[in-house]
Formats: C-alpha cells, structure tokens, sequence
C-alpha cells in the first residue's frame, strides 16, 4: 500500500530555512545592539554615581578642607586620591561599599583652587579599566563631571 | 476504481510556523530594542540632569558667597549708590525684593552674578547653556516672640535663592537636563550704629555714641551722704582725658541718674566759661516807644519834669515838653553758672528767698571739696563744645538774669523852648528837637548813655546795683512787662521767656541746655523687661539676642571653639555681627590683635593683654563684658567701643548693675567707653589715663550687619526638561 501524504518539499524546508536565517541573523544582531545599548546605559549610569559620588563628598568637607588637601594630597580622606586614577574596589569590609560591577572602573580627581574667587574646582573623571567588563560595554572613554565648591562661613 | 487524489492540507504549514515564530521574535526584539533606546536616553537624560543640577549647585554656592561678600561690609560705600542698586541696601530696606507671597518675578529680586559657576559650565559643555541666579527676601519678622519691636530695619527674615542650569534653546534637543535649585536662608539685620539724632526708637547700640557712659553715674558718685557726692577725682591723682572729636558729631559724656535726681556739674569761677555761652548776653525781644511807655508809666512825666525849665545855655529854657519819640526798650538774657564760689561765699547767703537758696546748697554736687573740682577729675576736650558732649543727665544750675533796657539813642524830644530877648525885643519861643544823645545837656548825657536806663528785674539787682546808671529811675510796672514778654517771645524758646518769667517766683532752672534730656531713658533700646521697667536697666546695650549672630559659643573657658569657628585666627579677630560667648575671652595675650570685620564680642569678661587694631578705619568693633568686667592690662592703644555692663539672666528679668572696668595700666582707647561703674579709685594711678571718641561710631546713617546663615532651612531641586 502507497502512503499516499505527501511530505514537505526540499524546497520547501530550503526556503523556510532561509528565511528563518535571515530574520534570525537579525533579530541576533538587533538583539546584541540593544543589549550592547542596555549595558551601556547601565555603565554610564554607574559611571555618573561614581563621579558624583567624591563631588558630593568634597561638598560636605567644605571649602578649607578641600583647599588644605588640594595642597597636601595626604591629607585626602582614604578612598579618594588627587591627581591619578585610582582603581575602585570592590571591599564589603569597608565601610563606603559599592557595586560589584563598580570594579570595572577608575577615577581621578582634580582639584584646582581659585584664591581669588576663593573657590575650588573639583573635577572627576571615571574611565573603565582595562580588561574590565566595563570596557567591553561601554562605549565611552571616560564621563568627567565637574563642580565649584565655594567658601562658606562655618557659623 | 477510480483512485481519489487526497490533497495534503498541511502542504506548506512549516513556512507559516516559521513566518509566525519571525513576527512573535520580532515583537520581542523590537520591545527589547525600544527598551534599550529608551534605558539609553533615560540615561542620557540622567546625565545631563545630572550636570545641570552640578551646575545649579556650584550657582547656588557662588550665590550665596556673592550675597555674603556684598553684605560684609556694613559701612559699604556702595549702600549710597544714587541709583538704589546697593545689593546691602536692598536687603536691609527690603526694597523691591520683598516677596513674602513667593510670587518670582524678574522685578522683585536680585539679580547675581555667578563667573565662576559659568566658566565651569562653559569647560564642560561650551557655550551651551543658560545659567541664572536671582534672590528675593520672602519673610521678614521686625519683632521678637514677645512681641517687641526691634528697632527700624532690625529682624529676622529668610531670603530665597534660585538658581537655574538649563540648555540654550537651539541646544535643547541634545542637551535635555535642566534643573532648577531653591534654597532658603535665615538671616539677621542688626544694628551697629544709629543716626545721632534725636529718635523715639533708639537701637540698643546707643552707648556708642557716648565717649563716655556711667550708667550708674549718680549713684556711684552719691556716696553715702544723703546730700553730697564724692568727686569723680579720688584721693590718689587719677586723670582721665577725653576727647570727643571735632566732627559734627561729638562723642557725649552721660552720667546715669535715676528718678527725680539729677546730677550736677560742679564749677568753679576758673571754669564757668566751660559752659558754652553761659556767661553771653543774649538779645530777647524788643519793645517800641509806645509799649515802653507801658512798662515805665513814669518815664515820660520823668522826662517832662527833667527837662521842663531846663536852661539851655545863650537864654534858652525849655518851656515844656510837646513830644518824645524813638525810644525803645530792650530786654535781654543772661544766664550765668551757679559755681562753687556762688555756695561757698556770701553770695548765696545774701540769697533773700530762703527757698531757693536752700534749693541750690542741697543739691548732690560731684565734689564738696574746693581741691578737687570735676574738671581735674576728668578733663574734657574740646571745651568750647561742651554743651554738646555733656548729654541729659548732667545738669547745672544758673543764675537767669534778665535785663530790661532803654534805648534812647534815636530818641527825640520834641520841646518848646523860650529864648529871651533884649528889650525892646519880643522873647523868642520856638519848637525845637533835642536829640537826647548829641543835644542834651552833659548832666543828662552822662545818664542816657545806652543803655540808659538798665534794670535787673532778678536777683541780679541785688548783686549789681551799681548799674542802676541813671538819676530817672521811674518805677517798672511789672505786669505790663511779663505780660510782653509771654505775648512776644514768639521765638520758639519758651524756657527763655518762661526762665525770665521764673524770675517772679524766685525759681531757678537747672538744665544745661534748653531742650529736654535727649535720651528718652525708657525708649533706651526699645526693650521692656517685664515688670521691671526702671529707665537706667533699659538702658542695656544689644539686649535683643534674637539678633545675636552666634550664641554660646565658648561654652568652656577656652577659646577653642572660637578658633574652630574661624572669628579668633591666631591674632585676627573677625567680627560679623553680635557674637555672644559664655565664658571669658582674653585677647592680645600672645600679640596684638587686628580685626576685621564690624561687630559686638560678648563675653563675660574680657581681658585684654594686647594692642587692639582695626584692618578698617570704619569698622564697628565693640568689646562687651555682659556679666563681668573689661580688664585692661596693656598700655598699648585699644581701638574699640568698650562696654562692661551687667546683663540680665536667662529669664531677662534679674539685671546686675555693676559691670566695671578695670584699668590696670594706661589706659589708651580709641573707641568709647560704657560701664555701669567707672571705679576710678581702682584705676592705675596715672594722670595719662585717655579716651579718644572713635569718629568712625558717628556715621552719617543708621548702620546694619547683615549676617546670612550659612544653613539651608528649605530647599526643593526641580529637574526639569
């Protein structure tokens, strides 16, 4: 007896084949772009918190402060360093933590006083590391933000 | 048999199952991509949020130094600006920048400037952005939580800054972020100085415009006698110096009373020309021939009886007397010092009225011995002014005299006058004007010499009755005389003509000037403790601590916190504003200490070791011991207002009064001096001791600190696209 159904045709499954390739190829490629795009902006955002992060500090420790460290980089509060990049790390002992993908960068602070207008430029600058994930997502080289920390009165 | 052809209906299935599975992947994907584009710009936006709330923050900084800079300096020359853009002065005025219902408008604030902020932005981003800052003072309270009102522009308010980052428009589209910052700051309006005049609400800075305050002045020179005073110069040579300048405004000398006692300037006759224009005759009114007529009812029948049958000379006789016309009365004034001599000799005790004799000795003098005289005790330049520096309290008692004169100087006397003649000849009679002063005969030229007629219509009579000059002597009659004078004396000094009245009641006036004492004693500093309202405990100096800048500082006998807080570096002192310390304070103990800024120190003592210099010739620097003493141990110049008086205690009701100095070496101060005491007995023994009045706490406007609070009491970020 004849199976008289019919399969599919080669050409057929060919066709489909392709077709399924093609879209697959870029829906693959639309997919990595994105997912490039959402780590990217995650990174940046990460990125921004931690260049905020010293800026904020700084604010705190006032105008003086900042003027006497911006003369005598030992006196720098300890995870902070003027005038080089400075890994961060990943140290749940400490007690300022912060995420773990926040290894993947470094920062460098620069601190530029204007006497005259007795008040302190404070700009930080984060880059990834190298061979870190953060180079691999983020596009950019580095995000610097800048700020003035301005004298106050104490009282 | 015919087969039948089955069609295969799923011919063709795998390509829609494959079609469908591309359409549910794609919508994935392209949701998972919309997504991603979406993350990304968020972040984007995020980021330059992010920069712009920097930017608005670093503006908001630079703001406030702006507004803290340009209120810094009280004395500013810009607060004059004709303009009325002084920054200072529209703060203190609240001028156009007064927006207590929040309303932002482009008018009512204050425009700042922020380079800094804006060459930042500029580094980071270009020319991209708008940045603005503006502040508008949004509350204002001129009162304190009792309810008192502080003085004109004295309070505390809260001024608004807002500062703005946001992209120019054609740079929006990349550049969404924006932010818009506002922060509340409390601040203070004080005042240093006020305006010397006369003024219902004065500000608790009024000792300063004394060179030399004794609140206490009366009770520590009474004694123990219930009639007579110490001196103010000791047993042992102490002397004091001071000068109270030469500008418009001198620096005053107040000796503090209290009710119904006064204080009374002690003089010799040496030193009576220390009252200014005590000793001058002063004109007061004049009276015309017809009103003369009035006082002196028996002048003209005088005159007539003088002159008819008067010979002449060459046969000539007065005959009668037709008219007389151009005679005028004036009355004048003197007012002559009451001096030791007056009470020690008998010119007192030929006093007729008993009363006012008695009302001269009793009366609390600084001194009771002829050696010392309050003039040695403390010597005060420039003496020709000094009824402008001695204020209210100091009273001296004078002697009024009042003096009535007959002008005849243009006097005419119209006279008939008979010439005889040799017979056969008919006597010759012919009118004739005799000019009393040319043409009168010599007996009565000696007599109508001007004045002609001089009356003392006092005690003066008594004590010169050699000047009763002429043989007329027609009678006074008084009532026309006085009622003249109250009907005429229209020149604004009733207590000239009412002191020449007081001559009828044998009354003698007492104060040194004619207008009433210029403190108002109860409106001192505007302040009323409750149920304790003696005028010499509100006569307390910035009392009003909602004002204070900083308070209780240095609450342990060190000056560590003063130094933390940055108002004491090593030998500067930076002053802004009151700012009150707990404990004592000494200064110039390591160096002499320069000062910058204006303001009042409060301590409760203060010792001070070292010169005391200002960096500002105009600034306003007051050392206050509120509960203790200011002790001086330097003979190096102390260039500051100097105040020692007993404050109240927390409740604001229990006042001490015996805030001293103590003056252990010379004393050389540029500035003034306010105690409750003066203790000069306790003082070094030295005849240099010298107060030089500061011209600097004279201003020619009322003076304000304006302190801003560092502390941000309200703040809202707006982000914005």
């Amino acid at each position: 007896m004849i199976n008289k159904r019919k399969a599919f045709t080669l050409m057929e499954i060919i066709i489909a084949m392709a077709l399924m390739m093609v879209v697959i190829l870029s829906i693959f490629m639309l997919n990595q772009t994105s997912n490039r795009s959402s780590m990217d902006a995650y990174f940046e955002t990460l990125c921004f918190s931690l260049a905020r992060e010293p800026i904020e500090v700084f604010r705190g420790l006032g105008y003086e402060t900042v003027l006497a460290i911006s003369k005598n980089h030992k006196l720098c509060p300890a995870p902070y360093k003027i005038g080089e990049f400075t890994n961060i790390t990943f140290d749940p002992k400490l007690a300022l933590q912060y995420p773990a993908d926040a290894e993947s960068f470094q920062r460098r602070i620069d601190l530029t006083p204007n006497s005259s207008g007795k008040y302190i430029n404070i700009k930080v600058t984060v880059a990834p590391r190298n061979m870190s994930k953060a180079e691999v997502w983020f596009r950019k080289e580095s995000i610097i933000l800048e700020s003035n920390i301005v004298w106050k009165p104490k009282w | 048999m015919r087969l039948k052809r089955q069609t295969n209906s799923k011919k063709g299935i795998a390509v829609f199952f494959v079609l469908f599975t591309l359409i549910i992947l794609g919508i994935l994907v392209v949701q998972f991509h919309v997504s991603s584009r979406n993350a990304q710009s968020a972040v984007h936006r995020f980021q330059t949020s992010e920069m712009a709330r920097q930017i608005a923050a670093a503006a908001q900084e630079e703001a406030f130094k702006y507004l803290y800079d340009k209120t810094d300096n009280p004395n500013s020359k810009s607060y004059d600006d004709l303009d009325g853009s002084s920054i200072l002065r529209k703060i203190i005025d609240r001028t156009s920048i007064y927006a207590p219902d929040f309303k932002r408008t482009s008018s009512n604030c204050i425009k700042i400037d922020i380079p800094a902020t804006v060459k930042m932005a500029e580094n980071i981003m270009g020319d991209r952005m708008d940045i603005t800052a503006e502040a508008r003072i949004v509350d204002f309270r001129n009162c304190n939580y009792q309810g008192n009102v502080f003085y004109k522009n004295e309070g505390i308010g809260t001024i608004e800054i807002v500062t703005t980052a946001k992209a120019k428009e054609k740079y929006k589209k990349n550049f969404p972020g924006a932010c818009t910052i506002v922060r509340h700051h409390d601040y203070k309006v004080v005042s240093l100085l006020s305006k010397k005049e006369r003024d219902e609400n004065y500000a608790g800075n009024r000792v300063l415009d004394y060179a030399l305050f004794i609140r206490q002045g009366q009770n520590e020179f009474l004694g123990n006698s219930s009639d007579l005073g110490f001196s103010l110069n000791p047993d042992k040579k102490v002397q004091l110096e001071i000068n109270a300048g030469s500008g418009s405004t001198l620096g005053k000398v107040h000796f503090g009373t209290d009710h119904d006692h006064y204080t009374f300037l002690n003089l010799s006759d040496k030193t009576k020309d220390f009252i200014p224009n005590g000793n001058k005759v002063i004109d007061l009114l004049e009276a015309e021939d017809q009103d003369v007529d009035k006082f002196l009812p028996s002048f003209r029948a005088g005159i007539i009886a003088s002159y008819t049958g008067l010979y002449l000379g060459d046969d000539c006789t007065v005959t009668s007397v037709n008219s007389i016309t151009g005679h005028k009365a004036l009355f004048k004034h003197q007012k002559l010092p009451i001096t030791d001599e007056h009470i020690n000799t008998d010119t007192l005790k030929n006093e007729r009225n008993t009363s006012s004799k008695n009302a001269v000795e009793k009366q609390h003098l600084f001194v009771t011995n002829n050696n010392y005289n309050y003039f040695d005790g403390i010597k005060i330049n420039p003496k020709e002014r000094l009824d402008e520096i001695l204020d209210s309290d100091i009273r001296k008692q004078f002697f009024n005299y009042g003096y009535f004169l007959v002008d005849l100087s243009k006097c005419v006397i119209n006279v008939t006058v008979k010439k005889d003649m040799p017979w056969p000849l008919d006597d010759i009679i012919e009118s004739k004007d005799l000019y009393v002063i040319k043409e009168s005969p010599q007996t009565v030229k000696d007599t109508l010499k001007t004045p002609v007629i001089c009356y003392n219509y006092n005690y003066s009579a008594i004590f010169n009755s050699n000047e009763y000059k002429t043989n007329i002597k027609p009678k006074i009659n008084y009532e026309e005389l006085y009622n003249f004078i109250k009907t005429h004396d229209d020149n604004q000094t009733p207590s000239i003509a009412s002191r020449a009245f007081t001559f009828i009641n044998n009354e003698y006036s007492y104060q040194l000037k004619d207008e009433p004492p210029i403190i108002s004693q109860d409106d001192f500093h505007n302040r009323e403790y409750i149920g304790n309202s003696r005028p010499y405990e509100a006569q307390y100096p910035f009392a009003h601590f909602n004002l204070f800048n900083k308070r209780y500082v240095n609450d342990v006998n060190k000056l560590e916190e003063l130094q933390e807080l940055g108002i004491l570096e090593k030998n500067k002192l930076k002053l802004r504003g009151i700012i009150h310390c707990s404990s004592d304070v000494v200064l110039g103990e390591n160096g002499d200490i320069t000062v910058e800024g204006s303001g009042v120190l409060i301590a409760r003592n203060i010792n001070i070791k070292g010169a005391i210099k200002k960096a500002n010739k105009d600034s306003v620097v007051v050392l206050f011991a509120r509960n203790g003493n200011v002790i001086i141990n330097t003979s190096k110049t102390i260039e500051a207002a100097l105040i020692s008086m007993k404050g109240p205690d927390g409740s604001g009701l229990n006042m001490g009064s015996d805030g001293r100095i103590v003056v252990n070496d010379k004393l050389d101060l540029k500035g003034s001096l306010a105690v409750d005491y003066l203790n000069i007995k306790q003082w070094k023994e030295t005849d240099s001791h010298k107060i030089t009045y500061d011209e600097a706490l004279a201003p020619t406007r009322d003076v304000y600190q304006v302190n801003i609070a560092n502390w941000v009491t309200f703040e809202r970020v707006i982000e914005n696209e």
